[in-house]
């Protein structure tokens, strides 16, 4: 079980540079708190010299996530963005002391957030991240046993996907028909309505809004404003909205957020 | 500065043998090393070793008879030896009935006869306190079922199956009822002979006695196919010579067990029970897992919301505390365990599982130590996770307390 090196260990009990980063220029996240590792890289760049002059990290993970990324901040600092943007899996694993194959998640979404934290300085769109590797519906006996018995829908949505419809340019959403709001009528239309005013609270102390547009085909079309919208907490807060449909309803349903009608 | 001895909270994983079991178990390496089938004099007192620890195994389960003991290599091989042996026996019936949260021993030997021998598993799911489905359970029974196979205790949760009556209910179809009762022995009073139960497993360093020692309860008359085929060994039901160290072992940590059941049961509850009441008045956003009623005596799963289970498990090891986590490595990535993803577990909590299990050894200055370090170790995990720096979680959304 603790099959983990000194260096890692090291790293885990005393992780360097975590905490918030207050000067941060260049934020970047990976991972998912539904994933069980989340990690937001936050950096300070010299603009002038795209220099990294301090990195911090937040996350959630086990021991080898947390020790790749205290491993990471201390890669980047002092470097070029040149020189970072060439910082690979293995460069991280390596300051480690290296890590098992099954141990390669932690630094794979290091390298992720640091792509992500220097495309957002860059001001580029970030490229879409292979699809994760944990999304697809576990085949699973457990998840054979709800399929057996007609229960088993998709996935509750990965937090980050969610996050990341919301900031897609303008996706071509199928919408239901505005004359009928909740297509879906009667007890089902009901049902989510309620539990999503129950909700709102939640996403109106994150300093934002959630409202119901439609529900048509095992499909809730919800927008959301201000704060929300692409943030890693609502897309947790959305999952737990769908957890909570799907409980009452017994049936799947997904949530799409997109643009008012 | 000295080392405290380690805080050891993981008893559902194994337990030290206790000593007068390990005292009982060393001549039968040496002076009483011979085959107890022998036919010479020197077979004599490994052989009434044996008829000992089968008379000592029989009244920990309350069986009618020693001879429904057949000793195995432990509980994966009972398990095993339960399944294929219902199918042997039960010709013209191909379809099993099992649960999403038995113990891979179960689920794995399940999976492969499904693949490679097409017959049919059923595997009724539970709800959020991980207590059977018992309407999908109903409508899985029918007259091809050969064998219904559930845990009398989950080993993760320590949740308890109402065996007797679900025994009752698979006879009703012709079905034969096996139970993994490897959590349970030990842990609880069991009396099979007053219920319906045709098969029950056991393994031996689940209640202090060695690994490598099992049993298998067949009740008498119940039809039977050997795993093992060879020697006469246990009246021809598993061939091999028998390990008598282990199974001397067994007998003697049966003795113990069975002698101090209803005195421990109590104060190891009471410690268990402080141990929980004291996380989850320190520790916001944590959910206990299972049932609280029908549970194990020495069993607390608790998941802790927006935290990850490993991470406090090397933090509690660092303190001298060792528990479990409830996850498992799967393909690379760590997931939580078949059990904390039936029971459907919030998903800000899945990952954040940790099994505590308790002992009749276990003190309440343990208890106290794990109390006083515990909370510290969540509250700093969490602050360094993004979520928590954006403001602690809603409670509606966490599915908290």
């Amino acid at each position: 079980m603790l099959d983990y090196g000194e260096k890692v260990r090291d790293h885990f009990f005393n992780p360097r540079n975590a905490g918030a980063l207050a000067g941060a220029n260049a934020v970047g996240e990976a991972g998912s708190l539904q994933g069980g590792d989340a990690l937001r890289l936050m950096l300070q760049i010299d603009p002038a010299s795209e220099r990294i002059e301090a990195a911090r990290f937040l996350a959630l993970g086990g021991g080898s996530a947390i020790a790749s990324f205290s491993a990471l901040t201390e890669l980047v600092i002092g470097q070029s963005l040149a020189t970072a943007q060439r910082l690979s899996e293995g460069d991280i694993a390596e300051a480690l002391g290296g890590l098992p194959p099954e141990r390669m998640r932690g630094p794979a979404l290091g390298r992720q957030a640091l792509t992500a934290a220097i495309a957002a300085f860059r001001g580029e769109a970030v490229a879409e991240p292979p699809a994760p590797r944990r999304a697809p519906p576990p085949a699973t006996i457990a998840y054979a046993a709800r399929l057996a018995r007609g229960e088993a829908g998709p996935p509750a949505a990965h937090p980050l996907l969610a996050a990341r419809r919301l900031t897609a340019p303008a996706a071509p959403v199928p919408l239901a028909p505005a004359s009928a709001p909740i297509a879906d009528a009667g007890e089902t239309g009901a049902a989510i309505a309620r539990i999503i005013e129950e909700m709102r609270p939640v996403f109106q102390r994150d300093g934002g809004d959630i409202e119901l547009l439609a529900v048509d085909a095992g499909q809730v079309f919800v927008h959301l404003s201000g704060a929300c919208a692409g943030c890693m907490m609502a897309g947790h807060t959305l999952s737990g909205l769908q957890a909570r449909i799907i409980a009452t309803l017994g049936r799947p349903m997904r949530i799409i957020p997109t643009g008012k009608a | 500065m000295p080392h405290p001895a380690p805080i050891y909270l993981d008893h559902n994983a194994t337990t030290p043998v206790a000593p007068a079991a390990l005292q009982a178990m060393l001549p039968y390496f040496s002076t009483h090393f011979a085959n107890p089938s022998s036919g010479h004099s020197l077979a004599a007192a490994p052989a009434a070793a044996l008829r000992q620890a089968r008379r000592s195994v029989q009244a920990l389960i309350g069986a009618a008879s020693e001879q429904e003991v057949i000793f195995t290599s432990g509980g994966t091989e009972a398990n095993a030896t339960a399944l294929r042996s219902a199918l042997g026996a039960m010709p013209g019936r191909r379809e099993i009935v099992t649960s999403a949260v038995e113990h891979p021993a179960i689920l794995a030997s399940c999976d492969a006869l499904e693949r490679q021998e097409g017959v049919i598993v059923h595997r009724i799911g539970v709800d959020g306190q991980g207590l059977l489905d018992i309407d999908a359970y109903r409508a899985a029974l029918s007259d091809r079922v050969a064998l219904v196979s559930l845990m009398w205790a989950n080993n993760e949760t320590g949740t308890i199956f109402p065996v007797e009556g679900l025994a009752e209910l698979a006879h009703r179809v012709g079905a034969l009822f096996h139970t993994d009762a490897v959590q349970a022995a030990g842990k609880l009073p069991i009396r099979v002979q007053d219920t319906e139960i045709d098969m029950l497993s056991l393994s031996a360093h689940k209640f202090h006695g060695p690994k490598g020692a099992g049993a298998l309860y067949l009740r008498k008359g119940t039809g039977f196919a050997p795993l093992l085929q060879g020697g006469k060994q246990e009246r021809g039901r598993r061939a091999g010579t028998e390990n008598t160290p282990g199974i001397v072992g067994m007998g003697a940590a049966a003795d113990l067990v069975a002698a101090d059941l209803a005195e421990a049961l109590p104060r190891i509850a009471a410690l268990r029970d402080r141990l929980e009441a004291g996380i989850m008045a320190a520790v916001s956003h944590a959910v206990v897992l299972g049932n609280r009623h029908d549970r194990l005596a020495n069993t607390s799963c608790i998941a802790f919301g927006y935290v990850e289970g490993e991470a406090i498990q090397l933090r509690l090891d660092r303190a001298g505390i060792c528990v479990s986590t409830g996850s498992a490595c799967a393909s690379g990535a760590v997931e939580p365990s078949h059990v904390v993803r039936a029971m459907r577990v919030p998903f800000t909590a899945a990952h954040g599982a940790i099994r505590f299990s308790l002992s009749a050894a276990t003190t309440g200055a343990e208890i106290d130590r794990v109390l006083a370090v515990l909370p510290g170790i969540v509250a700093d995990l969490r602050a360094m996770t993004p979520f928590w720096a954006d403001g602690a979680p809603a409670v509606a959304a966490g599915g908290g307390r």
